[in-house]
């Protein structure tokens, strides 16, 4: 009797519960077979297509000509980790695949022709997973109990440098790249060594600031100098090298500028009190450094100009809206960018030459501003203006629909983390005004580590002759990523110990999973879609179809091209090769074979999902050549 | 440790406990049922709505509904891709119903069973809206006073990025709690601002129209 109690409770509980679930939530695309067929015989046939199931992108790269990396995510509740996989883009298959189905977060540290480095953060702990990029093979693992430790790559050196921080102490450590072997070990104390400045790395070792500033050999760990007079604050901004010179904000605040061969003090500044600085710019006359004055400040968003040879003020330049680009300087004009507009200043005064609207959607994303022959480009999330650099009229202004934006994102997390804050009874712990000068700050950086990426890139070319020249190239964009993952994490961290608890709520733990996922990934794919005179979006034009938008910014000359019916957040990895006129795109394609996925439990318990099948796809285009 | 006998006594005891929950189960899920709905929202005035007898009626397998004139319904199927112009999700979808004059606009009608949480309804149609528009606001609330059962709408303003401009959109949220197997409906949409009052008023005439 007992034993048939239990079996009928089970039964009829298993029976609610599957009435319950039974039914499954599809998400559609929207065009109809017909438009999808008509749509496709305008299209040249694509050159191969790559199944790779309901898969979301995290990265895509090319690590060499030909040679294509992409890192996947499964789409459910978790976002949980998929496999690696590199593809011959000449022959259209799939060199090798490694799985990544551990929990934890995975990142590229390093991506050179012949290995990848794999960082794996999960549980305060991190694993670095060293593959060998010609068959998938793994070479070597390094675990560190530190959680979020920083990794310095020095490709040229053949090494990396593993800097874990703890509450007073810092630990070097420096593994051989081909082996993991490690090569040798660093203690020191250290006060508050995780809200320090990040190191900048030079090729020949790093500085860090945990105890004064110091360089340190990335080969030997030997300390190359030390300078125990500078020492940057909790608040102080990214330090920056430029021209054999590092400019490091301290605590007072006063600028200091560093002979970055001999650590060797070539001056000083007092800066002004009250202001909090979020970026530093220098540049060939001048040094520029961004922040905010106090919040009830109109004008509290400043730029102030240094003159670059001693450091003295020059000019101070009030906005009541953050610069979130890069500074750009050229023929004696500064630019930058705000959310809704460019900006051009006299440089030798400071005077606005003009302030011309770019966008009207007031959405913050970190602006690109690049000098292109006779224009000014602004290169926003969703829009690719060019201006007059004297007068500022605008040339040309094309505006895309994004297949997952930005800011939207950002307004989804904040309204889930209200909603949550609201539940427990609790303030969500943070004003938009803040969160707002929060986000510019990091958009600063973020913007000008890319900006320092560009130049690299174009001045070295997309792929390097040697896998070493390519690493070069490749670890300015790896900083960039970085900075961006950064700004990621800090904007999590600073909602507050209460909503770190709260994102444990297992039902919106997915849901905010898969926006903070979408948000780094956007960041990434946008980073990545840029080459020399060309800038490319994706783009869900009329809604139907997803694809790409291409910009070559000296001309303003637009091309869009359709490659998959509008459907989630597939379409927003694109990679163009200019050369061979090919987009690698992920999406559904136009081949009219879509199939569901099976159907997963989604993040309020009760209902499941399915999704299409994915592909990767290289897509012939006619891009027009200039 | 427990010896057999304890083990025994202790699955009994489990089994005792799970059918007095399973009895609490449905007991709340009765209460639920017979308290769904009503609330305190305004209530919609009804008297200038489209008169069903003059609105066409459909039926696809459980759902029953009528359809104002200058709208079209198009049923789903799982392998054929839909028209909704935004990307939408739906549990026990049914279709589209799409507006092609006066700016146009589209609904996604969803049919869910007997067994659907009274507080998931809502919120299912709901999230379909403020999903798609991140900076939606809730703009205004109201319930429809049909027999036996009392349907509640909620529409939302927000902006979607259309070729790099801010477009405003309105967003609709409907459910409709009914007695027995019958579907439990959803209603998840989005329309253009222009003609938005005869909009409002035809959701409404669509939502009394749906049957148990």
């Amino acid at each position: 009797m007992k034993a048939f109690i239990v079996r009928l409770t089970a039964t009829v509980a298993t029976v609610i519960v599957t009435a319950c679930v039974a039914s499954t939530v599809n998400l559609y695309f929207s065009p109809s077979a017909e438009q999808i067929q008509a749509q496709a015989k305008k299209m040249k046939p694509a050159l191969w297509k790559i199944p790779l199931g309901p898969a979301s992108v995290q990265e895509m790269q090319f690590l060499s000509p030909g040679r294509l990396f992409v890192g996947l995510k499964r789409i459910d509740s978790t976002m949980s980790n998929r496999e690696c996989l590199l593809v011959d883009t000449e022959q259209g298959t799939v060199l090798w695949r490694f799985n990544r189905e551990e929990q934890g977060d995975y990142n590229t540290v390093l991506a050179v022709e012949n290995m990848i480095l794999l960082r794996r953060d999960h549980d305060s702990r991190t694993t670095l997973t060293a593959l060998d990029s010609t068959e998938g093979r793994v070479l070597w693992t390094v675990s560190s109990s530190s959680p979020s430790p920083v990794v310095l790559s020095f490709p040229e050196e053949r090494l990396i440098v593993v800097v874990e921080r703890e509450d007073r102490l810092v630990r070097f450590s420096a593994h051989d790249l081909q082996s993991g072997n490690s090569l040798w070990n660093r203690e020191l104390k250290a006060s508050m060594p995780r809200q320090m400045p990040l190191p900048p790395v030079f090729p020949e070792g790093f500085v860090h600031f945990y105890a004064g500033t110091e360089m340190v050999s990335g080969k030997t760990g030997n300390t190359i100098w030390r300078n125990t007079e500078v020492k940057p604050g909790p608040q102080s901004p990214p330090a920056q090298l430029s021209n054999g010179a590092l400019f490091v904000i301290d605590g007072a605040p006063a600028l200091q500028v560093l002979n970055a061969s001999s650590g060797q003090k070539l001056f000083a500044e007092p800066l002004e009190q009250g202001i909090l600085f979020t970026n530093i710019s220098p540049s060939r006359e001048m040094i520029y450094l961004r922040g905010a004055g106090a919040w009830r400040e109109a004008n509290k968003f400043r730029i102030i100009a240094l003159r670059r040879s001693d450091g003295k003020p020059v000019w101070t330049y009030a906005d009541s809206e953050p610069s979130v680009s890069n500074i750009v300087e050229e023929d004696k004009r500064v630019y930058f960018g705000t959310a809704t507009a460019l900006v051009g200043l006299d440089s030798a005064g400071g005077k606005q030459l003009f302030k011309v609207t770019a966008s009207t959607t007031g959405r913050t994303y970190p602006v690109q501003v690049r000098a292109t022959r006779d224009k000014i480009a602004y290169i926003s999330e969703v829009i690719i203006a060019a201006f007059d650099p004297l007068s500022g009229k605008k040339h040309y202004s094309h505006g895309v629909t994004p297949v997952q934006d930005l800011d939207g994102l950002d307004i989804m997390i904040r309204k889930r983390q209200e909603e949550l804050a609201q539940r427990q009874g609790q303030q969500p712990g943070f004003s938009w005004s803040q969160r707002y000068g929060q986000e510019a700050a990091r958009y600063q950086n973020v913007a000008s580590s890319s900006y320092q990426r560009s130049s690299l890139l174009s001045s070295e070319g997309k792929y390097g002759e040697s896998d070493i020249a390519y690493a070069r190239a490749n670890a300015a964009r790896n900083s960039s990523k970085a900075y961006s993952r950064m700004a990621f994490q800090s904007s999590l961290t600073e909602l507050g110990t209460a909503m770190a608890e709260g994102l444990k709520t297992a039902e919106l733990q997915g849901t905010i999973e898969m926006f903070r996922f979408l948000h780094s990934s956007i960041l990434a794919a946008y980073q990545a879609a840029e080459e020399g005179d060309y800038v490319y979006r994706p783009n869900a034009k009329g809604t139907d179809f997803t694809g790409v938008a291409v910009v070559h910014m000296p001309t303003g000359t637009y091309r869009h091209f359709n490659l998959s019916p509008a459907y989630a957040d597939y379409g927003l990895w694109n990679l163009v090769d200019f050369k061979k006129g090919v987009i690698y795109h992920h999406g559904l394609g136009m081949g009219g074979d879509y199939t569901f996925a099976e159907p997963f439990t989604a993040y309020t318990g009760m209902i499941k999902h399915r999704k299409y099948n994915s592909f990767l796809i290289a897509q012939p285009v006619d891009i027009p050549k200039f | 440790m427990t010896n057999e006998f304890e083990e025994e006594e202790n699955i009994m005891k489990l089994a005792h406990l799970q059918s007095i929950s399973f009895i609490c189960i449905l007991a709340a899920l009765a209460a639920l049922a017979g308290c769904a709905g009503k609330s305190n929202l305004p209530v919609y005035p009804v008297d200038a709505l489209p008169a069903e007898s003059a609105m066409k009626p459909y039926k696809v397998e459980k759902a029953e509904f009528s359809l104002p004139s200058g709208w079209v319904f198009k049923p789903q199927d799982p392998n054929k891709p839909l028209i909704t112009g935004i990307n939408m999700s739906g549990q026990g979808l049914v279709g589209v119903l799409k507006k092609e004059s006066d700016g146009g606009g589209s609904l996604v009608l969803s049919c869910w069973g007997a067994f659907i949480r009274v507080d998931i309804q809502p919120k299912i149609s709901r999230e379909m809206v403020t999903d798609n528009i991140p900076d939606a606001v809730l703009v205004k609330s109201f319930q429809v006073e049909t027999p036996g059962s009392y349907p509640q709408v909620e529409i939302y303003s927000g902006t979607r990025i259309v070729e790099g401009k801010k477009v405003n959109i309105l967003g609709y949220a409907a459910w409709k709690w009914t007695y027995g197997f019958g579907c439990k409906y959803g209603i998840s949409g989005f329309a253009p601002p222009a003609g938005s009052e005869q909009f409002e008023k035809e959701l409404v005439a669509i939502l009394r129209s749906l049957k148990s």
